[in-house]
C-alpha cells in the first residue's frame, strides 16, 4: 500500500511538471489573422470662407462680385464610380426689396457664377445660374478619382446683378453645397 | 438563421459604404448702396429754324439712380466746362462772357418719373454757367430708376445775336449725377 502511494505520488508530480508543457506543444511558434478593410466612396467639403462679401466697383451700377472657396476630399470607386459637387441657394436674400434668387425684381437680376476646380474634378462650364429649388453644378468627378490627403481647391466666382430698383441695405443669403461620390 | 441574418448585415454595409455624401454652407453678403450713373445719349447741334431765331436743340440724357432714405442732395446737375469763346465784340456766342448781356445760353428741364421716389426736373429757364454747376433733376429719398435707366433731357436755346461772328462754335457741358 506504501509502495502504490509513493508511486502514485510520482505519476502526479510528473503530470504536474509536464502538463505546461505539453500545451505549449499544442500551438505553433507564430500565429496570424486576416485583417481587411472596405475602402469605399467618400467625399467630404469644407467652405473656407464661410462669409462671402459681394461688392461692386465704382458707381455705375456695375456687378457685385465675390468669391466663396472651398476645399473637397473625394474618392470614387474603381469601376463605375464618379460624383459631384453642387450648389443651392437654401436661403434666399433678405430683407426684402434688394436682390432675390427666387424673385428678383427684374428677368435680368440674376445670381450666377463661374467655377474653378483644382484636379480630379472637373469645374462647370460657363456660367451658371443659382437656383433656390434646384441643386446647380459645380464639379464632377470621374471613376477612380481620388484628392491627396490634403484635398484639393475649388471656388465659385459670384456674380449678381446691380438693379437701381434695389433698396439700399445690407442683404444676406446662404448657399448649400453638397459633395456625394459613389 | 443567424447566418442569414450576418449575410443581410453585411451587405447593408456594403450598401451604404458604396455612395457618400457630404453638405457644407456659404453665407453672401451684399450691401447695396447708393448709386448713380448718367450718359449721353444724343446731342444734337443747336439750330436755328427762323431768321435770327435762337439756335435750340435737346440733349437726351440716361440716368440710373438708387437714393437713400434720408433726404439729400442728390440729383443732376450741368455746367459749361468749355465756352463757346472768349466771346465779346465780333466774336462767337460765350457763356462766360457773351458780346452782350442778354446773349443767354439757357435750358429747360424733364424727367421721366422713376418706377420709386421722385425725380423733379428744373423748373422754368434755367441760365447755363461756366462756374457753377446747375440743377437738371433734383432726386428724392429712396428713389430707385429702372434697371435700364430713365430719361430725361434738357432743351437748350442760345440767343442769336447779329454780333455773332459767322463760325462754327463749340462748348462742352458737363453732366453730374449724384446719390447720397
Amino acid at each position: 500500500m506504501k509502495k502504490t502511494l509513493g508511486i502514485m505520488s510520482l505519476l502526479a508530480l510528473g503530470l504536474l511538471l509536464t502538463a505546461p508543457r505539453a500545451q505549449a506543444q499544442t500551438g505553433a511558434p507564430t500565429g496570424t489573422t486576416t485583417v481587411s478593410v472596405t475602402i469605399g466612396p467618400q467625399a467630404g467639403l469644407t467652405v473656407t470662407n464661410s462669409s462671402t462679401p459681394l461688392a461692386a466697383s465704382g458707381s455705375n451700377f456695375n456687378l457685385f462680385t465675390g468669391t466663396t472657396g472651398l476645399t473637397y476630399f473625394v474618392r470614387t470607386t474603381t469601376t463605375g464610380g464618379g460624383g459631384s459637387i453642387t450648389l443651392k441657394v437654401t436661403s434666399d436674400f433678405s430683407p426684402t426689396g434688394g436682390p432675390s434668387v427666387a424673385s428678383p425684381l427684374a428677368p435680368g437680376d440674376a445670381l450666377t457664377y463661374t467655377c474653378t476646380v483644382a484636379s480630379p474634378g472637373t469645374a462647370c462650364t460657363g456660367t451658371q445660374t443659382a437656383s433656390t429649388s434646384s441643386q446647380t453644378n459645380l464639379a464632377t468627378f470621374g471613376t477612380n478619382v481620388h484628392t491627396g490627403t490634403g484635398g484639393s481647391t475649388a471656388s465659385v466666382g459670384w456674380s449678381l446683378a446691380n438693379d437701381p430698383n434695389y433698396k439700399t441695405g445690407t442683404y444676406n443669403s446662404t448657399v448649400t453645397f453638397t459633395i456625394s461620390a459613389s | 438563421m443567424k447566418k442569414t441574418l450576418m449575410v443581410a448585415s453585411i451587405m447593408l454595409l456594403a450598401a451604404s459604404m458604396s455612395y457618400a455624401q457630404n453638405t457644407a454652407t456659404a453665407s453672401l453678403t451684399v450691401s447695396v448702396g447708393t448709386e448713380a450713373a448718367i450718359s449721353v445719349t444724343a446731342s444734337p447741334a443747336l439750330t436755328s429754324s427762323t431768321t435770327f431765331g435762337d439756335y435750340t436743340s435737346t440733349t437726351q440724357l440716361n440716368y440710373k439712380v438708387r437714393t437713400g432714405a434720408i433726404a439729400t442732395t442728390a440729383g443732376i446737375t450741368v455746367e459749361i466746362t468749355q465756352d463757346f469763346s472768349t466771346g465779346g465784340a465780333n466774336g462767337g456766342p460765350s457763356v462766360a462772357s457773351p458780346p452782350t448781356s442778354g446773349d443767354l445760353l439757357t435750358y429747360s428741364c424733364t424727367a421721366v418719373a422713376p418706377p420709386a421716389g421722385t425725380a423733379t426736373p428744373c423748373t422754368g429757364s434755367v441760365t447755363a454757367s461756366t462756374s457753377a454747376a446747375t440743377s437738371v433733376v433734383a432726386f428724392g429719398v429712396n428713389t430707385q430708376s429702372l434697371k435700364v435707366g430713365n430719361g430725361a433731357t434738357t432743351s437748350w436755346d442760345l440767343i442769336n445775336d447779329p454780333n455773332y461772328k459767322a463760325g462754327s462754335y463749340t462748348a462742352i457741358a458737363t453732366y453730374t449725377i449724384s446719390a447720397i
